[in-house]
């Protein structure tokens, strides 16, 4: 019996669920980092832009993530079948146990894990498609042999990771002009402050659950778990949500940091995938 | 939270909506009742105890509802009053709950606990021997046959006698299950191996224990913990929720050092 336990349990299931979830925290905070600093300068970000794609680990740590998405994911469907057969018979009546005692920690957040969970889900695909393959910024990757349609970069400094076969200028592609024009969109805006508001509800959360799932939480460093989780969470959400809403109101405009010299490259960019070719 | 709190002795009237089930094969319903001159320093059994009388009295079957210590020691009684499991005040069972917790006129909802793995025996009875097997999967330690141990032979701290006592707490209810949203022994289950695992008698079982118990829990069809804390919240002990911690803590030892 004993050998055929294992992960394979809710404790196991719940584990590979906190593992996962917490190695996409990790990843938010990179990539948190990363976008920050399209706030700080355009060409900043552009420049980071381009040091990431020219890293060969970047398609490596791409998949594992992926593979973490799934994992979180088909843990949760599984997680969620077992937690609705648990009970079959509904109650007439039900409320929450925080209604009677404080010792409680349920909150609208925990319960909409589920809902808040596959907004996310939806939310990914979109995401990716969006920003890396609908607009074509390194489409293909620099180094792959091909001549890629676009590069990832400020055209005025010359960078051309595709090598040297094909002139830099025609190849510059702007993601910083690219990310605030669809930032300007209050469409587009609105769907990623949606997003991150959403993202941040299943962190607040998720943080100190995880936690626990993991065997972290003591009575010593409860509070500690549960409100660093939730500041933590405000800190995440509350940065990815700035750069939306900080473009779309007008505060900060990336484009404009960029020099004004760029301006022939800009008109690059918006030609539109292939003509480069 | 006991804020209904009916300070005068005049006596009340209440609505009852009950789960009625005549057997764990028949389908049950819910079943309006009147209860009349409840005085509030009634318990909340000693007024269903009234109620059944009437019900005896003009030829119906009495409610079947457990009860045993009625001290809130045994964790016999156990019903989920208007949604919430042991009704409204903090840290005790129903047995210790007094009408004065409730208002006159106020429709009081009584039902079972809910899980798959309790099954309703009769009414407001469930099955909770589920608890049993997984207390008996891995819920003992070894001891030597022979003659009384000596008292004081083994040293233990201070610190972990009281809290493996305030595990120990636990009288297994069954509440934690029925008010989870998952129907989750995860509070029962870490309290029981806390509890063994916090003293220096537990230690020869440590690893085999957290992976039998956790593997018994699984099998009785308990959902799985969302670390929400809902149990803690009705538990009448007062178990806390980072015994589940110390459970994921040990069920991952056990793994990770492959012992049996």
């Amino acid at each position: 019996m004993i050998s055929k336990l294992r992960f394979n349990t809710v404790v196991g299931k719940k584990v590979l669920m906190a593992v996962t979830g917490l190695a996409m925290v990790v990843f938010l905070i990179g990539h948190l980092i990363g976008n920050l600093q399209l706030l700080w300068s355009g060409a900043q970000f552009n420049g980071y832009a381009h040091f990431l794609t020219a890293q060969p680990v970047v398609i490596l740590i791409e998949l594992g993530l992926l593979a973490i998405f799934l994992l979180h994911i088909v843990d949760a469907v599984v997680l969620l079948q077992g937690n609705y057969a648990a009970r079959p018979v509904p109650y007439h009546t039900k409320k929450w146990g925080r209604s009677k005692s404080k010792r409680s920690k349920k909150t609208w957040a925990s319960t909409m894990m589920m809902w808040t969970g596959i907004a996310i889900l939806l939310f990914v695909p979109f995401h990716v498609w969006h920003f890396k393959y609908h607009n074509p910024v390194a489409s293909a990757r620099p180094d792959s042999g091909q001549v890629s349609p676009v590069v990832v970069g400020v055209g005025s400094t010359g960078v051309n990771t595709s090598g040297a076969a094909s002139a830099p200028s025609k190849e510059a592609y702007d993601l910083a002009l690219q990310v605030t024009k669809e930032f300007k969109n209050p469409f587009v805006s609105g769907i990623y402050i949606l997003a991150m508001i959403l993202l941040g509800l299943h962190m607040y959360h998720a943080i100190s659950s995880a936690l626990t799932s993991v065997g972290a939480n003591h009575p010593r460093y409860q509070t500690l778990i549960i409100w660093g989780g939730r500041i933590f969470t405000v800190v995440i959400a509350g940065g990815f949500l700035l750069i939306p809403a900080l473009i779309l109101s007008g505060l900060i405009d990336p484009a404009k940091t960029l020099a004004t010299a760029q301006a022939a490259n800009n008109q690059v960019a918006q030609v539109p995938m292939g003509v480069g070719k | 939270m006991a804020t209904q709190t009916n300070g005068s002795k005049k006596p009340m009237n209440l609505k009852l909506l009950v789960w009625r089930q005549k057997n764990g094969m028949s389908k049950g319903a819910m079943t309006t009742y009147e209860a009349k001159n409840v005085s509030p320093d009634m318990s909340f059994l000693e007024m269903l105890d009234v109620v059944n009388e009437d019900i005896i009295k003009s030829g119906g079957e009495p409610i079947a509802f457990e009860h045993d210590c009625r001290e809130g020691i045994c964790g016999s009684c156990g019903l989920m009053i208007n949604g919430v499991a042991h009704g409204p005040d903090e840290g005790t069972t129903v047995c210790q709950l007094h009408m004065r917790s409730f208002k006159d006129g106020d429709t009081v909802v009584i039902e079972p606990w809910r899980a798959r793995a309790f099954p309703v025996i009769k009414d407001l009875v469930v099955d909770r021997s589920a608890f049993d097997r997984i207390i008996s999967a891995g819920g003992y330690i070894s001891v030597n046959t022979g003659q009384a141990p000596d008292g004081n032979a083994i040293p233990i701290a201070k610190q972990s006698s009281e809290d493996a006592m305030d595990s120990a707490a636990c009288i297994g209810c069954g509440a934690c299950v029925a008010q989870c949203k998952n129907a989750s022994a995860a509070l029962f289950t870490s309290a029981k191996i806390a509890h063994l695992r916090l003293l220096p008698q537990g230690d020869p079982e440590r690893a085999e224990r957290a992976l039998r118990m956790v593997a018994q829990m699984d099998e009785e069809g308990f959902g799985s913990c969302s670390n929400e804390g809902e149990c803690e919240a009705v538990c009448p002990k007062e178990i806390g929720m980072v015994n589940i911690s110390l459970m994921n803590r040990e069920y991952e030892r056990a793994l990770i050092s492959g012992k049996k």
